[in-house]
């Protein structure tokens, strides 16, 4: 390209220089007509050389200004008449008649363009005026576009085509891709042409359409199906920007349509009754589910807006099942609907919500708000466990006892009270230890190694303890009866000892009974035994806890009794005497009067009659429960299909008097741990104040329990009273750590 | 009553000069005559029968009779912290030789004035009143450790040594009334005072986050449920 002007240059020294006023006119006249010719399409006549040379003489003798302003004046000309030509366009044709002069015009001003490129290069950009085609662009605005017959029109046939569109009706899409390409254009390097005459209105037009179509849809639809309608409407308006507006409109035309289909519904459509959300999270409609989602997912708020409402559902529900008397009652049902609930919101969290972290959370924190609203909780989470491990896991794959344990963990996590759950737990487990009761030993441990990752190594130590206690046992009876062996002096009978380390095992009062003669002969024996291995030891009998099996003859037959300890001392009794009263009874075998009364209960019940009872009052019914006027005596009439008979101890839930036992353990042990806490800080820190000591105890703590602030304030002031920390004498509110 | 306790104690400050001065003349011959020394003579004038080397409580109260004081006066509290007595009712005779050597006096005239001066002393000087708030929690405490006081006797004490403080009519009332504490600590003991000095008498400026012990925590509720 340089190189052409340079030729020109060469060949134009040649000419003789030239100012003639005359040559100039004739010059334009030359143009004149071969633009006038290019209006008419008949182009190929002329010769671009010629031309070209004139306009180039023409800017180079300072005519440039003249050149310009006649071509303006030429073209705005032609475009008046070009604008009546549309004007007259009847309605159908107008848009194509619209579309072909643009079309011409276009051509014709490359042309022009073309011809007049040195002045576009040297006048134009000196003068820093529109070049020669953008000028044509902005007369065509202003002498077509913009003529006062044509704009109006032309924005209300594209508005009906497209409200056609919207109807169904099929129309020419290719015309109006044009048409907004013609807009687009005319702003020349920005789009405002476009978003002033076309999109401004359209995205109004739209609103209003959707707000109408809108308010007819949610008042004849069920929930779900105003979302579908939504998700086609939306598709249909996408579709509708990429087949023929400019791609910047899409965000404007999505917000639009968005506001109008869902965010000014989303109440309405949440809270529609049978249909709305609760609804489908009852009936777990995973589609609806997840439709929902990504629509409101789409709006701002609307994701919040649903959450809530999910997270007060859930609230709601569960609250029901926590505190529902009937149902507490069955810790084992009750717990099932909590998993239940837990696995239902699970699966619909993974299905219909994509695993959004949020909503998950917000689940979370709904599960735990009920979970904690039961002080039973951590009891009842206990007692499911021990259902399972005790007789639920029979003929269960190793994996599915897995899951179930994961699962439960999962509401365990919900607990704020762990350590109340600890201590239930511990009592549980003594129990199927020592009952053996335990199904698995393998379930047993799983649990406890997940309770171990889930709590830290201190949670479980003392549970670890008890199955060691366990397992030391096994060794050291088989060691005691190689030892019995070698004493030749033969047992009458096979001692089993537990041998549990006072610390691992739940504290129990040692009721002691008076062993009759022999047994304790033997546990004598034992203990010599054990005391002669391990010195320096304390060994306590823990009759309350052991079990018995004992031969008994009745008239019948001979059966063989599964008895608890306390019931082996009992009937023992009856080989001696007939018939004993309730104070004989209490006075010989030495046990606790409740603890007796609970075992006579056993022994007289009405499945396993081995002792008879006499009333005093007679007149009265037989009742079940055990008065201290009662007399026994040995059923000789008892009867069995079993050969094996086994002594259901009454099965006695935690009293409200161990309950309180229980918890008042609980407040002792937290006591020293919030003490300990505070110490541990106070220790690294040196001086802490008041509130912030306050809120990092119960950061350290809150993995086992939630402390109470007040309780905390306490703690510390005892902690100022044994002078391990001392008030700050500038600042009340300092503490310091006193070495 | 400010006003009025000062304009008494420089009336005696003026008096305490003067005598001073008639001192002066005298009291080499005292010293002269009382050669073992005029404390010791005067502290065998109050001592107990049985145990020669303190002071009972009869002596005490006539040592305050003397004085011209009501044993359980300001005034003899003032002397009680200046001889750092370790027990109410008792002063041993290292205690009191201390309290008269740090009073700088060397008889009951001369105790008098200087005790009269220290009660104004204690209104003005905050943190003189702090020191002797803090002597008088260990002197009311009969236990041994001196780590709490009962609550008649800590009530008593708040009386004698805070009488005028904002809160120490209701919060007495409250020490007679609470069934949750026995005694008070030396930690609550110290706190009431900084809490009569900064929470006002509406308690409108008491926050409960602000670290006051539970006890204080209690009497505001007490207060209020009281207002109520």
């Amino acid at each position: 390209m340089s190189t052409k002007p340079t030729k020109f240059l060469v060949k134009y020294s040649s000419y003789p220089h030239n100012n003639d006023p005359n040559t100039t006119t004739t010059a334009w006249k030359l143009l004149e007509e071969a633009i006038k010719t290019i209006h008419l399409k008949n182009a190929s006549s002329l010769s671009f050389e010629e031309l070209y040379r004139n306009a180039y003489n023409m800017v180079l003798h300072k005519n440039g200004e003249m050149l310009y302003n006649n071509l303006k004046n030429l073209v705005n000309g032609h475009l008046k008449e070009v604008a009546k030509q549309v004007e007259i366009a009847n309605d159908e044709a107008f848009l194509n008649e619209l579309n072909t002069s643009w079309s011409e015009h276009k051509t014709s001003m490359l042309m022009v363009r073309d011809i007049l490129m040195y002045m576009d290069r040297t006048y134009v950009d000196q003068a820093k005026l529109p070049t020669v085609y953008d000028m044509g662009l902005n007369l065509f605005r202003d002498n077509v576009v913009h003529s006062p017959y044509i704009k109006d029109r032309l924005l209300n046939t594209l508005l009906d085509l497209i409200q056609k569109e919207r109807n169904g009706e099929i129309i020419d899409r290719i015309l109006i891709k044009n048409i907004t390409q013609m807009l687009i254009d005319l702003g020349v390097n920005s789009k405002i042409v476009y978003e002033e005459d076309f999109e401004t209105p359209f995205l109004a037009k739209t609103a209003s359409y959707y707000q109408v179509e809108s308010q007819q849809f949610i008042s004849s639809c069920s929930c779900p199906d105003y979302m579908k309608k939504v998700e086609i409407c939306l598709k249909e308006e996408l579709e509708r920007v990429s087949h023929y507006l400019d791609s910047s409109s899409e965000p404007k035309v999505k917000d639009v349509t968005e506001k109008q289909l869902i965010s000014n519904h989303m109440k309405t459509l949440i809270n529609m009754e049978n249909s709305g959300l609760i609804s489908m999270l009852q009936e777990d409609k995973i589609e609806d589910l997840k439709r929902m989602y990504n629509l409101f997912g789409r709006v701002s708020d609307g994701l919040n807006y649903m959450k809530e409402v999910i997270s007060n559902h859930i609230r709601e529900i569960g609250k029901e099942i926590v505190m529902d008397e009937e149902k507490t009652k069955e810790q084992t049902t009750f717990f099932q609907s909590l998993l239940d609930l837990k696995d239902k919101y699970d699966r619909l969290h993974k299905e219909a919500f994509y695993n959004d972290k949020q909503f998950q959370h917000s689940l979370f924190r709904a599960f735990e708000y009920f979970i904690n609203l039961n002080p039973k909780s951590p009891e009842y989470i206990s007692l499911f466990i021990d259902e399972k491990l005790k007789k639920g896991l029979k003929g269960v794959s190793e994996e599915e006892v897995d899951v179930l344990l994961d699962k439960i963990l999962m509401l365990f996590r919900f607990i704020q009270e762990k350590d109340v759950f600890e201590k239930y737990y511990k009592q549980h487990l003594a129990k199927r230890l020592l009952l053996g009761r335990s199904v698995s030993d393998d379930a047993e441990r799983n649990m406890i190694a997940k309770l171990k990752t889930e709590c830290g190594y201190q949670f479980t130590s003392k549970l670890e303890g008890m199955f060691t206690d366990m397992r030391l046992s096994v060794d050291t009876m088989a060691g005691f009866k190689n030892y019995i062996q070698t004493l030749q002096k033969p047992m009458s009978f096979d001692l089993n000892v537990n041998v549990l380390t006072t610390g691992f095992w739940p504290t129990q009062s040692a009721s002691n009974c008076i062993l009759p003669r022999e047994i304790l002969h033997c546990c004598e024996a034992f203990k010599a035994y054990y005391l002669s291995n391990h010195n320096g030891r304390l060994l306590i009998w823990q009759t309350n806890m052991g079990t018995a099996e004992i031969k008994a003859s009745f008239p019948s037959k001979t059966h063989e009794l599964q008895v608890s300890t306390y019931q082996m001392v009992i009937l023992l009794l009856f080989n001696e005497s007939p018939k004993l009263t309730f104070k004989e009874i209490s006075e010989q075998t030495g046990i606790p009067p409740v603890d007796l009364k609970r075992n006579l209960m056993a022994l007289t019940s009405a499945k396993n009659k081995v002792l008879d009872k006499e009333t005093k009052d007679a007149k009265e019914a037989p009742n079940k429960n055990i008065e201290e006027s009662d007399v026994f005596f040995f059923n000789t009439k008892f009867k069995s299909k079993l050969f094996r008979v086994k002594i259901m101890s009454v099965v006695q839930k935690e009293t409200p008097v161990e309950a309180t036992e229980t918890r008042q353990k609980v407040d002792e042990d937290r006591k020293h741990q919030i003490e300990a806490s505070i110490v541990r800080i106070m220790k690294a820190r040196k001086t802490m104040d008041h509130s912030n000591l306050i809120s990092e105890v119960i950061k350290q703590l809150q993995s086992r329990f939630v402390p109470n602030p007040i309780i905390v304030k306490k703690r510390i002031e005892s902690l100022i009273e044994r002078e391990y920390l001392e008030r700050s004498k500038q600042d009340r509110k300092q503490y310091i750590y006193m070495a | 009553m400010a006003r009025k306790a000062s304009t008494k104690t420089t009336t005696v400050n003026r008096k305490r000069k003067t005598v001073e001065d008639e001192d002066k003349s005298e009291q080499p011959v005292v010293k002269k005559v009382a050669a073992v020394s005029p404390l010791a003579s005067l502290f065998d004038k109050y001592k107990d029968a049985e145990e020669p080397n303190c002071i009972g409580p009869d002596g005490v109260t006539k040592f305050c009779e003397d004085l011209g004081f009501a044993p359980d006066s300001i005034q003899v509290l003032i002397l009680a912290w200046q001889m750092n007595a370790s027990k109410m009712g008792y002063f041993t005779f290292e205690e009191f030789k201390k309290g008269f050597e740090k009073l700088h006096c060397t008889d009951l005239i001369q105790l008098k004035k200087e005790l009269q001066g220290f009660s104004h002393t204690i209104k003005v000087d905050p943190a003189k009143f702090a020191e002797l708030y803090k002597f008088s929690f260990g002197f009311a405490s009969e236990i041994v450790n001196k780590k709490s006081v009962e609550l008649a006797i800590a009530a008593e004490m708040l009386e004698l040594v805070i009488p005028d403080g904002p809160h120490t009519k209701t919060f007495i009332s409250f020490l007679n009334s609470t069934k949750n504490y026995k005694v008070i600590n030396k930690d609550q003991w110290i706190c009431f005072l900084e809490f009569s000095k900064t929470v006002k008498e509406d308690l409108s400026n008491y926050d409960e986050y602000e670290a006051w012990p539970l006890l204080i925590d209690e009497f505001v509720d007490f207060v209020k449920d009281l207002k109520k």
